[in-house]
């Protein structure tokens, strides 16, 4: 016969750290701007990007690319890429998981 | 700074959910068709050049558009169903009311998206009070925050699931240090919660605690059968899952996975190994208890039944080793051997030190560049390890570390001939020792110890 005495259980989940982030402000064009181009090291991530920058440059044709590689696949983007984004890019093109 | 991401659909729900337990929800995402990595060139072209309409507008729109577009926006596919209680998971709820029945929780838990598959132990008032007991921080004291999902691992909620695990509170102080050792950055966590690869963290302990407390180091260390092992390994399995959100399909992406994920914690077999034990060597006190995470893949076991010398044994450790697809040999890191106790035995009377016997297998573990494929080079040895085999010819030996140092080696197991090749997650991850301490940082002798110094 089932019991029907309650118990109460602890809740196993863990509270979630707080994070305020905004979407960053987009410029009103592309025209003249520089855009960072991220390859994760995936297969084919590179391919993606660059397709990416080939088609925004045909319609953009003043824009300028810096292209980076993470040194590993399965590490957060190093302060050194994120920096020299922030200082010389305005838009910055990147592929997520495989 | 704005950004255009790109994620297949596959992993898009994942995507997702990162972006917004990193606290930005309307991340937008432009999907693509999965798979892409193993597409030829002129594939992934015409898929990228589908959406750049959607890369402009990603680029161009105000916020408040983008907001709305992208903000909680799933993509439903099969398989998707398990991350819908993921959803609803609220920690704020800090205590669930339910019948005490066993198939009543398990079918709540269930239903939850919690677990393991396993029935777990109810973690009671009582039981999580018993359970704090062995530790003398505080149970708001934070010991690390567990990604992807980024939930807070407070000495309380990794006592929570240590009752659900079957722990013993006397365990305690072992999982509060490897969780401690497990957000390291240079273990990276956050990429081992969410890869496709099947590493899970492997937990060996060293030093006298081991002994205290019954953590097996001898016949069947890999498998079941020790309390110690199979519920110390299950806990970080479970604050894996409800902490950090590692939920299979989810936010875990092993493509396979592999049993350790259920458990997998050894501790050492020190009073057999003729060599200086894992912590000793990575510069504790021999009576300094120690616990060492490992970035660990399925294990590959080592037959070495015929050989009758040093060398023999030593060529056939570095053959088992010789692994062609794993992440050691694509990129570097730090491939772990556990040999047996009769292999090391073996070795060290040929007259190896540990430091020789790791140089022989690093000289020896090598797979000849022309065994692996095109793409393979192309693609992974050369974009991956460029510094060694950029200029590699098809005769170029392929090594499974960058040093012979990368290479781990501990002792464990019974008698018998079988050692166990554990290729890890690659140079992307560094194995981690912490010492097993009170809250003041003194290593302590015997368990009991956190349970007299301990704080209400």
């Amino acid at each position: 016969m089932e019991k029907s005495r309650k118990i109460e259980m602890a809740n196993p989940v863990g509270e979630q750290e707080e994070s305020n982030l905004r979407l960053a402000t987009r410029p009103n064009s592309l025209e003249g701007k520089t855009i960072g181009l991220l390859d994760n090291l995936k297969p084919n991530a590179s391919v993606i990007v660059a397709q990416a920058g080939k088609r925004l440059a045909e319609r953009f044709p003043s824009l300028k690319f810096i292209v980076r590689s993470k040194p590993e696949q399965a590490i957060p983007v190093p302060e050194a890429i994120v920096r020299e984004f922030r200082e010389k890019c305005s838009f910055v093109i990147n592929a997520l998981a495989d | 700074m704005p950004a255009a991401t790109f994620v297949t659909e596959e992993f898009s729900t994942l995507g997702r959910l990162e972006a917004e337990a990193l606290g930005m929800p309307s991340l937008p995402l432009v999907i693509i068709p999965h798979p892409m990595g193993n597409l030829p060139q002129e594939k992934v072209h015409e898929a990228i050049d589908g959406v750049m309409d959607e890369v402009l507008s990603v680029l161009t729109l105000p916020s408040g558009e983008l907001d709305k577009k992208y903000r909680g926006k799933y993509t439903e596919t099969k398989k998707t169903f398990r991350a819908k209680p993921l959803f609803s998971w609220d920690a704020r709820q800090e205590k669930i009311e339910v019948t005490d029945s066993l198939e009543v929780i398990s079918k709540l838990v269930e239903a939850r998206g919690w677990g393991d598959g396993l029935p777990i132990v109810p973690p009671t008032g009582e039981r999580v009070s018993r359970m704090l007991e062995y530790t003398d921080r505080d149970r708001r004291d934070l010991i690390g925050v567990i990604p992807p999902r980024r939930g807070m691992a407070t000495v309380e909620k990794i006592a929570i699931n240590a009752v659900m695990a079957g722990c013993l509170p006397e365990y305690l102080p072992v999982i509060l240090t490897a969780v401690g050792a497990m957000v390291e950055p240079q273990f990276n966590l956050y990429g081992i919660q969410a890869t496709t690869n099947p590493v899970a963290p492997l937990v060996v302990v060293n030093g006298p605690l081991a002994k205290e407390l019954d953590i097996n180091c001898g016949y069947n260390v890999f498998g079941q059968g020790w309390r110690a092992n199979a519920t110390i390994g299950r806990a970080l399995r479970l604050i894996l899952t409800h902490i950090g959100g590692g939920v299979p399909g989810v936010l875990d992406r092993a493509t396979q996975g592999q049993p350790g994920k259920y458990s997998f914690c050894i501790a050492e077999n020190e009073e057999e190994n003729p060599w200086e034990p894992l912590h000793v060597e990575r510069g504790y006190d021999p009576q300094t208890s120690t616990v060492t995470v490992v970035g660990a893949g399925a294990e590959h076991n080592i037959l070495d039944i015929a050989s009758t010398t040093a060398q023999g044994t030593l060529m056939t450790l570095a053959n088992g080793m010789a692994a062609m697809e794993t992440n050691n040999a694509y990129l570097g890191g730090e491939p772990l051997l556990v040999i047996c106790p009769e292999c090391a035995a073996r070795i060290a009377q040929g007259g190896f030190t540990k430091k020789e016997a790791k140089i022989f297998l690093y000289e020896n573990a090598r797979i000849p560049l022309y065994k692996f494929t095109r793409d393979s080079i192309v693609s992974m040895l050369q974009r991956r390890r460029p510094k060694w085999y950029t200029e590699a010819g098809p005769h170029t030996m392929v090594t499974i570390a960058n040093s012979a140092e990368d290479i781990m080696v501990v002792v464990a197991g019974g008698a018998g001939p079988h050692s166990k090749f554990v290729p890890t997650f690659g140079a992307s991850t560094k194995a981690v020792t912490k010492a097993i301490t009170l809250k003041d940082g003194r290593p302590v002798g015997a368990v009991k110890e956190f349970k007299t110094r301990r704080k209400g």
